[in-house]
């Protein structure tokens, strides 16, 4: 799959995530959670369950964090252990209810189909892009240099010619902004 | 139709119409295909209702707090270990000292570790309240010496022909001074015990005993020479002034010389032709692992910064630095920063507070923490 994000996407993003820098995976939380609950959601049915789903992803990304170096596209790595994980719940429901099976077959079914798939993806690239390309430039500026690009909060302030305290500022608005509905989000621009 | 698939979507389907969808669904390729992409749609066109709708910072907290757990559990295995260890040390060393098990220590479990406390040779342990100013007594209530603050003195006894062991431990958070009988000064860091005898005998070595740092400033008697014994290595002395740093959780113990001369062996017996001689200004550290004893020359004012109440890094390791952080202010630090570890600091601290000490670490290096209590934790 083609993609437009130059921040996820990054070798030094990937580095950091490899080397199990929490911040990063603080950002690819706040990233991406929501949307890969919703994805899930969509998928199994109920919302509960999808909870679980998600969190174990991000799990198994933090476990097997060693193999960043291998991933080849961080938004399809994401949806598809998150896709998995869903297929997964419902072979599991097919087994317990019977009754549920009709439904689970017909979800399962969904999940496989690659249009679909393709269409939910790409949306989730878009907007994976969007969280961060919508931050105002100067807050854009110091959280990419910071979370995508690895620099301490030292070296930006040093680099800007900005105080530290600056620099945290830019960083924790930047990450509640991105948790915003976009709606939100520019009306506080 | 189209409609009523939307709600099948969405959930909100009755009974009666899931089944119809279902049918509808099942009916041919084509309807399967075209539910698929309506239902895709509906995905896509609804991420904002979820966001809306979700505390990611709670669930984000959930997930740190996994990570959390999976690290612990990596940690058990070894710590457990460690913890038998220290255990098995602690309780041999304890068998050691009490050739009779059935005197039990009355006083021992009321006793805080955060008190200074001098161990008696019978085994009954006193806890030594600083700032006070009393007469030190031994176990049969004779007066040995005196206490003024936070130092004890000794008081010289020739009459006694009877080497009688106490032992002072100095607990994380604070320091002590003492005086022994033979007028050597001991000052004594955090986290540090000293067993040394009330009264030096005529005609015998002067030995003394000595886990964590002090600096020793030992009065000058050619006749009876003075011997620091750590694990695996004995400082000879005969006047002189050295400070020795051997906690047992460090990987090397350290002996430098202020001033005089020194000798190091780790035979059980002192032949000089073995010993390794240390000259003024000259660091000699000895590597537990093989052994080894290597010299160099170092600024010594570093090492003895302590004994004033300053804290001077030069050229620390990170993972050094925050050791030595929690014995001196009695803190926990957990570095989830693993990468800083082997990174080098230069500071110099004069009397500082530990919070002092961290915004300094966190404005000049950006190292980012956070302070609860006694537990400080470094963010990555």
């Amino acid at each position: 799959m083609k993609t437009n994000n130059n921040y996820t996407e990054s070798d030094s993003f990937r580095k950091l995530l490899k080397n199990g820098d929490k911040a990063s995976y603080e950002t690819l939380f706040l990233l991406y959670y929501d949307k890969l609950l919703h994805i899930a959601k969509g998928y199994i049915g109920n919302l509960e369950d999808a909870e679980g789903i998600v969190q174990n992803v991000f799990l198994k990304v933090w476990d097997k964090r060693s193999k960043f170096d291998r991933v080849k596209n961080t938004n399809n790595y994401l949806y598809t252990i998150t896709k998995n994980a869903c297929l997964d719940v419902l072979k599991h429901q097919k087994v317990k209810n019977t009754f549920s099976e009709n439904y689970s077959a017909i979800n399962e079914a969904f999940i496989h189909d690659e249009i679909a798939s393709t269409l939910i993806e790409s949306e989730l690239e878009k907007r994976i892009s969007a969280a961060i390309e919508l931050l105002p430039e100067k807050r854009k500026n110091v959280f990419i240099k910071s979370r995508i690009d690895g620099m301490k909060h030292a070296e930006i302030a040093l680099s800007l010619n900005i105080s530290i305290r600056t620099v945290d500022n830019h960083i924790s608005n930047a990450l509640r902004h991105m948790r915003l509905h976009l709606k939100e989000f520019l009306t506080l621009l | 139709m189209t409609q009523k698939i939307v709600k099948y979507i969405q959930g909100t389907a009755s009974i009666t119409e899931q089944k119809e969808v279902e049918n509808w669904i099942h009916a041919s390729k084509e309807n399967t295909q075209k539910f698929h992409r309506l239902k895709a749609e509906c995905i896509t066109a609804s991420f904002d209702q979820t966001q809306a709708t979700t505390n990611t910072y709670k669930e984000l907290n959930t997930f740190k707090k996994n990570i959390h757990q999976r690290q612990a559990q990596l940690w058990k295995t070894p710590l457990k270990y460690a913890a038998l260890l220290v255990c098995l040390i602690a309780s041999s060393i304890y068998l050691a000292n009490n050739t009779n098990l059935f005197e039990q220590d009355p006083v021992a479990p009321k006793i805080s570790k955060n008190s200074i406390t001098i161990k008696l040779n019978n085994g009954n342990i006193r806890v030594v309240k600083e700032n006070e100013n009393i007469d030190v007594k031994d176990s049969k209530g004779n007066k040995v010496g005196v206490q003024k603050g936070n130092k004890i003195c000794y008081k010289k006894n020739s009459t006694k022909q009877k080497l009688i062991y106490n032992t002072l431990t100095v607990p994380y958070g604070k320091q002590f001074d003492v005086v022994l009988s033979d007028n050597t000064h001991v000052y004594l860091n955090a986290g540090t015990t000293l067993k040394y005898p009330v009264n030096f005998i005529k005609g015998k070595k002067r030995n003394v005993f000595l886990s964590g740092e002090a600096l020793f400033d030992v009065s000058k008697d050619s006749l009876h020479p003075f011997v620091v014994h750590i694990d695996d290595l004995n400082i000879r002395v005969l006047g002189t002034k050295f400070n020795v740093s051997a906690y047992p959780e460090d990987l090397s113990a350290k002996t430098v010389l202020v001033e005089g001369a020194v000798a190091l062996y780790q035979e059980k017996k002192y032949q000089a032709q073995k010993a390794t001689m240390l000259t003024p200004g000259r660091l000699a550290s000895l590597n537990k692992l093989d052994k080894n004893i290597s010299l160099e020359k170092v600024d010594v004012s570093i090492y003895t910064a302590w004994t004033k109440g300053n804290i001077l890094f030069r050229h620390e390791p990170f993972k050094n630095i925050l050791k030595k952080l929690e014995r001196q202010f009695d803190v926990t630090i957990v570095n989830n920063n693993e990468k800083l570890n082997d990174v080098l600091f230069t500071a110099s601290f004069d009397n500082e507070s530990l919070d002092y000490i961290l915004k300094t670490f966190h404005t000049n290096f950006g190292i980012n923490y956070t302070l609860n209590q006694k537990q400080i934790t470094i963010n990555p």
